[in-house]
């Protein structure tokens, strides 16, 4: 899909593309501007002598630096492309340098706490509206790629950006609301939620406002089937297999975890432990507070343990296998061209390789030839001992060592009591267990904690 | 609350936005349409459908011309064999009656000729009859022949069991040999009894040296077994270096490749040549290791 093209050539091929798109934007800012002056709403963000510029103003810039850019844009000559596309040696710098699955998924952690510590700050409507301004530049920046558009605009993608778009409107939306009845809280008042609980009428307020929802989505819906092709391909061919072989977006999760575990933990362990700590959360759950309104405050290991396992085990391995994720598999940079004679050294061993090999300098215990069944099992359980030592100790010791020395911990365990607090503790190491993985992965190559070939068994 | 008639949105924008969404979806069903007719393989599709029509209605002509070919061949042998018979004096003679007083008008025509032709015919007729019984004969001339050729393969049958007959008394002859040499075996394992009843006396002590021999074996192959084990061990551990080295190597070429699809300047295309190179050299220097613990 991904190969060398023109560069003036490609931009003259998205040029309206990229004039609509940024004149989209001109709009959308011109009309936050109009919207803050209409009413009301005009602040004062900074003064240089008699001039004020205020949002009005700066929303009002904005639009106008956008439409300056659809303009060029508009314009179509390759002589100008430079000038509407991010550096050539940006772009290498975060293909080469910056982006690796290690810094992806230590980044968008990392971004994601950044966040969630300054998210007074962050979801303040003129901050946030500043990050989608921003994101969105850098997206038409990077437009002018053909190997970042070619995956961006695949008509199977489109509908994941957008919906990137829609999650971080609507993580925001409720991080705003949160945020402000944490305040109102703070200062003994009643959430926003209490404020506004006038009854309206079924009809027309809901459902006529739900049946112009429902036209105008399948005015959408019918659009968007026009305009962007169903990426049918030719019937499928046991001898000719589609490189990279993916899975439906939704699944990309999935399938990226099978890089790091064998397919039954991966694909039947893991996700139906998902499943199973979702149904236990209100057995588990005993905090009464911050029922029927937002709060971040009130439920801080709540949101933190939903934030950290829908978005960072979730939404970024989806993200990392829709667009990263290239002919066999192998990571590539946004910027980078898919090709299929990339290779990586997957020179990947087990702990007992580690154990007995690396820090012993000894062999790993073998059965002597002509051993029975059960003495070549004793001799791969000895094999494998570290492993089996190390996870017992992580499922087993740990949740005894969290409630000893963790005070917030030990307050849960007095209140949800042994079983509860057990099952919660455990639900969490196994949602810890795909992060550390990974890590041990990208630094010391382990492939499995305990691998048993021999029976088809490995973690 | 008390009941109301005040919504909470303005009933006439809302009307506005619905009559717009409304004429949108109009416009978006019929464009929808518009492009589901025009799509661009439609008149390949009608072309193949019309070429599917006739080719079936070739077919369907095909099948009947060959059973009206069948047919009319039927007719044909019909009609040769009606033209081959005789036609009925009684029947010509009827016809000549029926003629009358007009055989000599000039309505009919001159009838002068009609008996020379029905003579002519007869004589014809009797010609075909004659073929026909000749070929007839002929069948059964055929049909003897056929008879002779099956007396001739029994007799050849016979004679083919008179030649196995022949190879049952060589088998006789050999059979004599046979006994002969079962007489020699038998004097043959004689002596070999006799020889083994001699070894059995000298069982017992070969078998206390054999004992003391083999726990002596057992130590020496022990300790070897321990230095085999270790460089067994030496060996994998050094081909799991060698491979990781080789795939880094491959790694290292691989990037040499896409440097030149990316049209790298000659200084990052050394850098990486140069990569190639020290992967080598370390990847030659453990298989050399690799080898030597491998055939030492």
């Amino acid at each position: 899909m991904h190969g060398h093209v023109n560069v003036e050539e490609f931009f003259g091929g998205i040029r309206h593309f990229l004039g609509g798109y940024y004149f989209f934007l001109a709009a959308m800012n011109g009309l936050a501007a109009f919207y803050l002056w209409r009413s009301h709403k005009e602040k004062t963000w900074f003064q240089l002598g008699s001039f004020k510029c205020t949002n009005v103003l700066g929303w009002l810039a904005c639009s106008a630096g956008f439409t300056v850019i659809a303009a060029i844009a508009l314009g179509g000559r390759g002589s100008t492309v430079w000038m509407i596309s991010l550096p050539e040696g940006l772009r290498t710098f975060i293909d080469q340098k910056l982006l690796n699955p290690m810094t992806y998924s230590v980044g968008s952690l990392a971004i994601l706490i950044v966040l969630f510590l300054g998210r007074r700050f962050f979801v303040k409507p003129a901050i946030a509206w500043a990050g989608l301004n921003l994101s969105l530049l850098t997206m038409g920046l990077s437009m002018t790629d053909s190997d970042f558009a070619a995956i961006v605009m695949k008509p199977d993608n489109v509908p994941i950006v957008a919906m990137i778009y829609l999650l971080g409107f609507f993580t925001w939306l409720a991080a705003a609301q949160a945020v402000e009845n944490d305040r109102r809280d703070r200062e003994g008042l009643e959430p926003l939620e209490k404020l506004n609980n006038e009854k309206i009428l079924v009809w027309p307020d809901l459902v006529y406002s739900e049946l112009i929802c429902m036209v105008l989505l399948v005015v959408v819906l019918l659009v968007w089937a026009i305009v962007l092709r169903a990426p049918l391909e030719e019937p499928a061919s046991a001898v000719k297999t589609p490189n990279p072989s993916k899975a439906p977006w939704y699944f990309l999760g999935l399938q990226e975890m099978l890089v790091y575990y064998d397919p039954w933990m991966a694909g039947v362990v893991l996700p139906n432990l998902v499943v199973f700590g979702l149904m236990a959360i209100p057995f588990l759950d005993f905090n009464k507070r911050g029922n029927g309104y937002y709060t971040i405050d009130q439920r801080k290991f709540a949101y933190c343990t939903f934030q950290f396992g829908f978005l960072v085990l979730w939404v970024t391995l989806i993200v990392m296998g829709t667009f990263l994720r290239g002919p066999n598999w192998n990571f590539f940079g946004f910027y980078e061209t898919w090709d299929s004679h990339k290779v990586e050294a997957l020179n990947n061993i087990d702990l007992s390789d580690l154990f007995w090999i690396e820090l012993l300098r000894s062999n790993k215990p073998e059965a002597p030839d002509g051993s029975g069944a059960l003495s070549g099992l004793l001799y791969i359980l000895l094999r494998e001992a570290p492993g089996f030592l190390l996870l017992a100790g992580y499922f087993g010791a740990l949740p005894p060592a969290m409630v000893l020395y963790s005070r917030g911990l030990r307050d849960m365990f007095l209140k949800m009591g042994f079983l509860r607090f057990m099952v919660l503790s455990n639900l969490l190491l196994f949602m810890g267990l795909l992060p550390l993985k990974m890590v041990f992965r990208w630094t010391l190559n382990l492939k499995y904690f305990i691998a048993i070939p021999e029976y088809f068994t490995n973690l | 609350m008390p009941a109301t008639e005040q919504t909470w949105r303005d009933q006439k924008l809302m009307h506005i936005i619905f009559a717009v969404s409304s004429v949108l979806l109009l416009i978006s069903t019929v464009w929808m349409l518009a492009v589901d007719h025009a799509r661009p393989w439609k008149p390949y599709q009608k072309n193949a459908r019309s070429i599917d029509i006739a080719t079936t209605a070739w077919r369907d002509l095909q099948y009947q011309a060959i059973d009206h070919q069948a047919k009319l061949d039927r007719l044909n042998v019909a009609l040769a064999e009606i033209r081959g018979r005789g036609v009925d004096a009684n029947n010509l003679l009827e016809f000549r009656r029926e003629l009358g007083d007009k055989v000599d008008s000039e309505e009919v025509g001159d009838s002068s000729g009609l008996g020379a032709i029905g003579d002519s015919l007869k004589a014809e007729t009797t010609k075909a009859n004659s073929a026909r019984a000749t070929y007839n004969q002929q069948v059964i001339l055929v049909a003897q022949k056929g008879d002779a050729l099956r007396t001739a393969d029994e007799a050849l049958t016979a004679a083919s069991d008179a030649l196995d007959a022949a190879e049952d008394s060589a088998k006789a002859a050999a059979q004599t040999q046979l006994d002969a040499a079962q007489a020699k075996r038998t004097v043959a394992q004689t002596a070999y009894d006799d020889e083994n009843a001699k070894l059995a006396g000298m069982l017992d002590g070969a078998i206390e040296a054999e004992a003391a021999s083999a726990a002596v074996r057992k130590r020496l192959l022990a300790r070897a077994a321990s230095f085999v084990l270790a460089a067994k061990n030496r060996m994998e551990n050094k081909s799991v270096k060698r491979k990781a080295a080789s795939a880094q190597l491959d790694v290292a070429k691989a990037n040499v490749g896409l440097g030149i699809r990316d049209s790298l300047g000659p200084d990052a295309m050394e850098g990486l040549a140069d990569e190639v190179k020290k992967k080598q050299t370390e990847y030659r220097r453990l298989n050399l290791e690799w080898e030597r613990l491998s055939t030492t």
